[in-house]
């Protein structure tokens, strides 16, 4: 009698799995047999070996978790601060002594800019090397006296930092950048208690972080951080229905 | 991860966590071929994989203190590794790449002369694996690339060991559809 092949049945007994039906029959059908060797070939794809990664990538990934398990290790004392993602090349740490003193000048100047430039509607850009650049965040969290712990509690927090009404931008890196000074300047004061719900909810598998309402591009928008297991990320939401303008990613990191 | 014993690991993980540095060095580097290998399936393509395994190493790290034992810390990594990877699919939807679409760019006139039907298959069969729904690929991929069983699957993705057999035999009827006569 034709009948549909079970393929939880078929698929849980080439895995020598518990099998939910009856495997007495299976051994005796053809049509049960020619969907369990298609699902064998499947299953055999899959298995097909992966090409190693190229040793520098092991090496970059390695070197990168064992700086972050050394900061760790350093305790109070370090900021905690965060950069927008890189391209998929490997990451590289360079220590350069002369720059974090050109670094936390340039963070004065840049940091005054841009708190002039938030809240204007007028369209400029943020140079985006600025706000990838780790030794300015670095400096400027230096220059405010952040310590990793402050950062650290706010990680910790678990109600979303409500920052108000923002202002109005045309860019979500003004926005990441107001995000960042606001971050520090609320850390620099110890109000990380405040807390309130978002209009708009957290991607699945996110927690928010931190908030605010804003006009983004002429629309009345929400801002959202959210942090996923490995990431945090920007968000910019329509607050009439939440659907996503804009987003921006950022990487948790260390100061190099 | 099949050749380094859970004995081996646990002593890495209890010399890492009293600080000592070659010890968590020694882990990371023992487990990052098969961790990538995940990662790589998951993504489909190697710019995500080295991303997302890079991601992984660092919260294996960040979380290690908190590792309570409770299952094989290989086990444990591959959850942090499938969860990163999603995070990198999640991002990718995000922000489309002038290379999507291109599986891996090969140099065939400098490879070995069998590579021209390796290179053909694997396109074939990352295609084919981009069609699953990121549940059904993450299912397959830790039953037939990690070699977990139902049970530490179902760990891994924190869902009950019926709903991984589901998803093994669906996302392997879905690959087989797509793989065609292919395979």
């Amino acid at each position: 009698m034709a009948h549909a092949p079970n393929d939880e049945l078929l698929s849980a007994m080439l895995d020598g799995e518990p099998a939910p039906g009856d495997t007495a029959h299976t051994a005796e059908c053809d049509l049960c047999q020619a969907r369990l060797g298609q699902l064998r070939r499947a299953a055999t794809a899959m298995a097909t070996p992966v090409s190693p990664p190229p040793g520098h990538l092991r090496e970059a990934a390695v070197r990168e978790a064992l700086l972050v398990a050394d900061d760790a290790t350093r305790g109070p004392g370090r900021v905690l601060q965060f950069r927008r993602r890189s391209s998929s090349a490997p990451r590289q740490r360079r220590r350069n002594p002369l720059s974090a003193a050109a670094a936390l000048l340039v963070a004065l100047l840049v940091g005054g800019w841009a708190l002039s430039m938030v809240g204007r509607d007028n369209g400029n850009r943020l140079d985006e090397t600025t706000l990838a650049s780790p030794g300015i965040t670095a400096a400027a969290d230096a220059t405010l006296g952040l310590t990793k712990d402050s950062a650290a509690s706010e990680a910790a927090t678990s109600t979303a930092r409500d920052a108000g009404d923002i202002g109005v931008f045309d860019d979500i890196a003004l926005v990441a950048k107001q995000y960042e000074l606001d971050s520090q300047r609320a850390l620099s004061a110890r109000d990380a208690t405040t807390g309130s719900a978002s209009v708009c909810p957290a991607p699945e598998s996110s927690t928010l972080v931190w908030h605010a309402i804003l006009t983004f591009r002429g629309t009345s928008a929400v801002a959202h951080v959210v942090e996923f297991e490995t990431k945090k990320v920007m968000q910019i939401l329509v607050a009439e229905n939440c659907s996503l303008i804009a987003s921006q990613d950022f990487a948790p990191t260390t100061p190099r | 991860m099949t050749d380094r014993t859970a004995a081996a690991d646990d002593a890495a993980i209890a010399a890492a966590r009293a600080g000592d540095r070659r010890a968590l060095d020694e882990l990371l580097r023992a487990h990052y071929d098969r961790l990538f290998a995940v990662c790589r399936r998951l993504t489909g393509n190697d710019a995500d994989a080295s991303d997302a395994c890079q991601e992984a190493l660092i919260a294996i790290v960040r979380a290690l203190p908190k590792f309570d034992g409770r299952s094989r810390f290989g086990t444990w990594a591959y959850r942090i590794a499938v969860n990163a990877s999603l995070d990198e699919l999640r991002r990718r939807r995000r922000r489309p790449r002038p290379d999507d679409g291109v599986i891996d760019q090969v140099d065939v006139a400098s490879s070995r002369p069998d590579t021209a039907s390796s290179v053909s298959d694997r396109i074939v069969l990352d295609a084919a694996i981009a069609t699953l729904s990121p549940e059904f690929r993450a299912a397959v991929v830790l039953r037939d690339v990690a070699g977990l069983d139902y049970a530490e699957i179902a760990e891994a993705l924190d869902i009950p060991p019926g709903t991984v057999r589901s998803r093994i035999a669906r996302g392997r009827a879905a690959l087989a559809e797509a793989l065609g006569g292919e395979h």
